[in-house]
């Protein structure tokens, strides 16, 4: 097991390094440069804004200076934005972005596997008409469009939740569940199929010819099965999640740093750009070792073969 | 003393082609301590009799369900819910075909025959699984331990089919089924697993309905036979009435399909031209007519009633009718079956 712990590490360290390069190769690649909306400036102070950043040198310079300031830790400072230093951008904004993308999470994977196991159960009844209605409304209907009419019922009309910014709890639980909404419709489809594939195994009759009573048969045998391309999805789930926010943070107006990182595209600001592609990609590489770890863990066949080699 | 009595069982079941008249009528017995084989080609109903008597098939699945299946003098059909479940695993147990698949993958062996255990005794964890281990050592699973904790992808065919019947004994079942419990394994795993079977029954005193196709298999095992076809029991008897004085021509056709040691290589293996009729339309009369060499106008008109056929033996054909004509076919296969000779050909006159 460390020996393939050791293997993944390295194998994510080259992965990042490879969406470092890109994205460097990328936007440099933009026409433009960061200080070109600056309406006058001479050419003598450009030139001197230019070297002082270090634009002036060759790109290939630039590239290692920034891997070599990066394995120090060290994300560089942004041109733009009035906190210069980048990891203080970040020690501020993740924290929102997390719990925000957490919380969305929860209500996500919770409410999906229930809606899935409910509309499996009854199967082609009221209850799977039902949540697949619903499924069906939240994969079609963008969080962004959610996000608007819940702000019109809840916060303008009913007046329960506040409109928008960052602060208590309740700030946080139409941006949470705009954000869960298409995921969740997403799982509960993959529930439901996997659930009714598992129901409709041998194994499951098996159980119940032994005398198992329904519901022990239900949640001890088919769903613990039916989970498992669940847990599957979960890693490319969270990087939707993720990468939702980012508009989901602007139409709330939320501190977090996905609106920080869609800006700074904009602003062409080289360093925040690459913090933002390394930022996600820890995130995303992180999860879906988490994911590979969990699946390993629940599905024996993983688990043992993978200590038998 | 009859332990299980199926009396003009009539199922039909919804499925995505709309409703399948899977059973018309089968009536049936098995006595306690004995062991019954049900034989009969694949979709004649053999296994979903099985799977109604243990009460699998949802409500929602059932279009129309008929008749009675009496088993300890209560009727299997009226029990509410609750009760047919703890009837389950503990008075009926059933072994199931695919031991690859009526495994949960993800679970051990020992949890899933101790479930078994728990869910009908009232006995810590711990005291189940030590008693899966016992059982797994009983139907001669080595080192049981170790395969108590092992999962189903870790063990060969016949440790698996072994550890299903492990979970099957669990709780001293009065009634195994046991439904094509060798089809899925090696011919050599086969011949082990039937032997357990055997041992096991005299051991716990069960009856067993061994379901099969293979009449190979029932020679060697059962006490009686019923011959199924379409949904029906067509001829039942016991063992050696089956096979020597056969008198249903399907099973003349079953018997004649077996190879024998003096089959050459060159020769064909004989089979019985045609296909099950489809049981999503009506059956007026006898559902092999179609495909029986001699089958008369009454066959397509009339279902044929359970005729005697000798001691407890009974089958349902017209040709057993009083008034219906004798036939030679029927004289060549008695004879051939009780005493062939080295050529596999009937003796005598034909």
């Amino acid at each position: 097991m460390t020996a393939y712990l050791a293997r993944r590490f390295l194998l994510s360290l080259l992965t990042l390094w490879v969406i470092i390069t890109l994205t460097f190769v990328l936007m440099h690649a933009i026409p433009g440069d960061p200080f070109m909306s600056e309406a006058r400036i001479s050419p003598q102070a450009m030139e001197n804004l230019r070297r002082y950043y270090g634009l002036d040198r060759p790109l290939l310079v630039q590239y290692g200076r920034y891997l070599a300031n990066l394995a120090r830790g060290d994300l560089g400072r942004s041109l733009r934005s009035e906190v210069r230093d980048i990891n203080q951008i970040i020690a501020d904004g993740l924290p929102i972005s997390a719990l925000l993308g957490a919380e969305a999470l929860i209500v996500a994977v919770l409410g999906g596997i229930t809606l899935g196991v409910l509309a499996a159960l009854g199967h082609n009844r009221v209850p799977d008409h039902l949540s697949m209605g619903t499924a069906i409304v939240g994969i079609s209907v963008p969080g962004f469009i959610l996000a608007t009419l819940l702000i019109d019922v809840f916060a303008v009309r009913l007046g329960i939740l506040p409109v928008a910014t960052w602060g208590t709890w309740k700030h946080t639980v139409m941006p949470a569940f705009s954000l869960a909404l298409a995921p969740l419709a997403y799982l509960a489809r993959l529930t439901r199929s996997s659930m009714l594939e598992e129901l409709g195994q041998d194994y499951v009759k098996a159980a119940v010819a032994r005398g198992l009573s329904r519901p022990r048969v239900i949640v001890g045998h088919a769903l613990r099965n039916a989970l498992l391309p669940v847990i599957t999805v979960l890693g490319p789930l969270t990087a939707g999640i993720l990468t939702g926010s980012f508009i989901i943070e602007y139409i709330f107006g939320i501190p977090g740093i996905g609106k920080i990182f869609v800006l700074s595209i904009s602003d062409r600001d080289y360093p925040l750009i690459l913090s933002g592609a390394v930022v996600y990609s820890v995130l995303l590489l992180a999860t879906n070792f988490l994911v590979d770890v969990a699946y390993s863990l629940v599905d024996p066949r993983i688990r043992v073969l993978g200590r038998a080699r | 003393m009859t332990l299980l009595e199926i009396d003009n069982l009539h199922l039909g079941l919804r499925t995505a082609d709309g409703i399948v008249h899977a059973l018309h009528g089968v009536t049936l017995h098995v006595d306690e301590g004995e062991m019954l084989a049900v034989v009969g080609e694949s979709g004649c109903g053999k296994t979903v009799t099985m799977q109604t008597v243990l009460g699998l098939f949802s409500a929602r699945e059932i279009a129309y369900r008929q008749g009675r299946i009496g088993f300890a003098g209560r009727d299997l059909l009226e029990l509410p819910e609750d009760e047919m479940r703890r009837l389950r695993g503990s008075q009926i147990a059933m072994v199931f075909q695919d031991p690859m698949t009526a495994l949960n993958p993800t679970l051990t062996i020992g949890h899933q025959i101790g479930e078994a255990i728990l869910a009908h005794r009232r006995v810590s964890r711990a005291a189940a699984m030590r008693q899966a281990v016992a059982l797994l050592s009983q139907v001669g699973v080595p080192q049981p331990e170790m395969r108590a904790a092992q999962y189903p992808f870790q063990l060969s065919g016949g440790l698996r089919q072994r550890a299903v019947i492990a979970s099957a004994l669990a709780c001293g079942p009065r009634l195994l089924i046991a439904d094509e419990p060798t089809t899925a394994l090696d011919v050599t795993i086969q011949a082990q697993i039937l032997a357990l079977l055997r041992s096991l029954q005299r051991q716990y005193g069960m009856a067993i309905i061994l379901v099969t196709h293979d009449l190979g298999v029932v020679a060697e095992m059962a006490d009686r036979v019923a011959v199924m076809y379409a949904g029906r029991i067509v001829e039942e008897g016991p063992i050696d009435a089956i096979f020597s004085r056969p008198s249903h021509p399907y099973t003349w056709g079953l018997l004649e399909c077996l190879p024998r040691l003096t089959t050459l290589r060159s020769q064909k293996l004989r089979t019985i031209e045609g296909a099950p009729p489809d049981l999503a339309g009506p059956l007026p009369g006898c559902a092999f007519a179609d495909r029986c060499a001699h089958a008369m106008s009454v066959c397509w008109e009339y279902l044929p009633p359970m005729f005697d056929a000798g001691t407890k033996h009974q089958s349902a054909c017209w040709l057993l009718h009083p008034h219906a004509a004798p036939i030679a076919e029927a004289t060549r296969l008695r004879q051939s079956a009780s005493a062939p000779d080295e050529k596999g050909l009937p003796r005598g006159r034909a």
